[in-house]
């Protein structure tokens, strides 16, 4: 927790260890979320149905980008083989449920298990390299496990993918949008609990002391082998459930759907948020898919203007904008705006006195 | 000569071209620290604009290539001088990021202006072949192959004998030493960014013509990263010995084992590499301290 986040308005006072360690520690705060889950849970009853796909997308993001918070922000490890892992949740998913008849609830979960142990057969090397040759070696693993996805034919579907349904329980059918929306909003929901708590468990504290500095953290008694490789897990277990989500949103385990470069986006989204927090993961998501809807307005406006481009140009668009964001993020504003919104905060809370 | 003669010599030319992207990985991390993966986006953005120059401007091949190379200059002086110059000496996250982030970049400009379809450079030379000790190779792998030797030599006697290069060997030793006897730091980087970013277009067109254009040119990048890596980050001659090994196992690979499997090879070579020899052939292991 930084210093901001302990900053409290004028005349509250903690007298308890656990009301100062609650994450809602006022009742205006507890408003506050209540306030905006019920939002979310009324969301599809007012929303056009092509904003309800946006939300939808963007919550499977912030699950895969809050597996990569644990790795890279928490841990400091740079993973470029997140949409790997994403992946082999998917597949995993897509194999257990048609291959096995599973069902959907039971399958989701397993794929995060099974991407986590991939995860940690890739996350090997972290224990004797980091910095640039873990991210080469982090990409390496991206290629060797698309390749076998896609090569491995008889069981992946080589090209074609695999089709799954969405499930059903009881008589509501999770076949429409509006319904399976609120599968994804629970999963994200409960899975950002545990992202925000592992950091203020003695497991998040000692992935913090490898981040800041590994030796340092082996001599203090953290074991290296046990916490990097459980950094990897936990973050794969993410992605891979963000993958058989993502695979049941698109109702298909589909070979293209995991380009390398959307790795890249989501450490972009980490460091545009403000990497080591799950607020951040947050603002960062919600940052690039905004982008990514005005390239989608500002793109055919562009496309009027110079008709030789292709037609595809709100895609390569909205990806030119991330690629800026990320290069002045990273230049103007390392911490991201999750810093700027804690600055925000404190200054709101101080209110009219400076200190 | 033999078949598996012909295999071997025919990788070693391909190899050729690795090495040359691959020194200039090896150049910009020696000066700065920086691992660029944008270079591998600058083969991608020379192969381009050299088939504009080629085919929709109708020039010859030469003109097209000085005339890449003459965008290629500045554009790396800019890139030097507005993002990365602001990078060295941050985290590697943030210069893994930062140079992830121009490789997309210059990628998605590639495809907004020219889409991703293949294209070929009206040129005698990728139809032409020649005869060399009872072996058919194609013209452009020969010229592609004396480049690297020239490109590879080229730098070795800059490296040796002037006066930027001396320059440069020692900003790679230690930048503030080198700072405190006088050398202007920033304009060396900038040389090393220049050098990398005309050999990796230059390299660019080669694919261009020995194949065809297509954005699977920037694989060709991807595996020089890993001959970097496999000859050891530091060294030059490392680059050049582990591009020519990578070649020819490639061709090795791909006429005796299986066509496809080739795509994988690399990467697999680069994890044993990581586990077992994580700075490369020749590179300097580091020790840290706390």
């Amino acid at each position: 927790m930084g210093l901001a986040g302990n900053r409290l308005p004028c005349g509250i006072k903690n007298y308890t260890y656990n009301r100062d360690m609650a994450i809602f520690r006022t009742k205006l705060h507890w408003g506050w979320l209540i306030a905006f889950l019920v939002f979310l849970l009324t969301m599809p009853l007012f929303v056009s149905p092509p904003f309800l796909r946006s939300v939808m997308s963007l919550m499977i993001t912030i699950v895969a980008v809050l597996g990569l918070h644990i790795i890279v922000g928490l841990c400091g490890q740079i993973s470029l083989g997140q949409q790997a892992f994403m992946a082999v949740g998917g597949y995993a998913a897509a194999i257990l449920a048609t291959k096995f008849g599973l069902p959907f609830w039971v399958v989701v979960p397993l794929g995060g298990v099974i991407a986590s142990m991939i995860g940690i057969i890739f996350g090997l090397p972290s224990l004797r390299i980091k910095g640039f040759y873990l991210a080469v070696s982090t990409l390496a693993a991206h290629f060797l496990i698309m390749y076998i996805l896609i090569q491995w034919a008889s069981v992946t579907g080589g090209d074609n993918g695999i089709k799954v349904q969405r499930p059903l329980l009881g008589p509501i059918d999770f076949a429409s949008d509006q319904n399976f929306y609120y599968i994804i909003l629970v999963t994200t929901v409960l899975l950002t609990f545990f992202a925000k708590n592992i950091s203020r468990m003695a497991v998040g504290r000692a992935f913090i002391a490898i981040r800041d500095n590994d030796l340092a953290a082996e001599i203090m008694g953290i074991n290296l082998f046990y916490y990097k490789l459980l950094a990897f897990a936990i973050s794969s277990f993410f992605c891979g459930v963000a993958g058989a989500l993502y695979t049941f949103y698109i109702t298909r385990a589909d070979p293209v759907a995991w380009p390398l470069l959307n790795s890249v986006w989501q450490l972009g989204m980490l460091i545009i948020g403000g990497i080591g927090s799950v607020m951040g993961v947050f603002f960062g998501a919600a940052f690039f898919k905004l982008l990514e809807l005005m390239a989608a307005i500002l793109g055919p406006a562009i496309v009027a203007i110079v008709p030789s481009f292709q037609a595809s140009v709100a895609a390569s668009l909205a990806e030119i904008l991330w690629g800026l964001a990320i290069v002045f993020s990273l230049v103007f504003e390392p911490r991201g705006i999750n810093h700027r919104w804690e600055i925000t905060k404190s200054l709101y809370r101080v209110w009219p006195f400076a200190y | 000569m033999s078949l598996l003669g012909q295999n071997i010599f025919s990788g070693i030319m391909v190899g050729c071209v690795y090495s040359v992207v691959a020194l200039g990985f090896v150049l910009i991390y020696k000066a700065c620290r920086i691992f660029n993966f944008a270079q591998s986006a600058f083969m991608l953005l020379g192969a381009y604009l050299a088939w504009f120059f080629n085919v929709t401007l109708g020039l010859p091949i030469w003109l097209s290539l000085l005339l890449t190379v003459a965008i290629g200059v500045p554009l790396s002086f800019g890139l030097e001088r507005f993002p990365m110059r602001s990078m060295i000496g941050q985290s590697d996250f943030s210069i893994v990021l930062m140079t992830l982030a121009l490789m997309a970049i210059l990628m998605k400009v590639v495809t907004l202006f020219w889409g991703g379809r293949v294209k070929t450079y009206h040129s005698e030379l990728t139809m032409t072949t020649m005869t060399m000790g009872g072996m058919r190779v194609s013209l452009s792998l020969v010229i592609s192959c004396l480049f690297a030797l020239l490109v590879f030599f080229g730098l070795a006697f800059f490296f040796q004998r002037s006066r930027i290069g001396l320059h440069m060997r020692a900003v790679a030793e230690d930048q503030v030493l080198a700072q405190s006897t006088g050398i202007n730091v920033n304009k060396v980087i900038a040389y090393s960014w220049a050098i990398a970013c005309v050999v990796a277009m230059c390299a660019g067109v080669q694919m261009g013509s020995i194949g065809s254009v297509t954005l699977y040119i920037q694989d060709v990048g991807f595996l020089a990263i890993i001959v970097a890596i496999f000859g050891g980050l530091e060294s030059i001659s490392g680059a050049f010995i582990a591009g020519i090994v990578l070649g020819v196992v490639e061709v090795l690979v791909r006429a005796y084992v299986g066509y496809g499997l080739f795509t994988v090879i690399p990467y697999i070579i680069l994890l044993l590499i990581l586990i077992f020899k994580p700075y490369g052939l020749f590179g300097l292991e580091r020790i840290e301290r706390v």
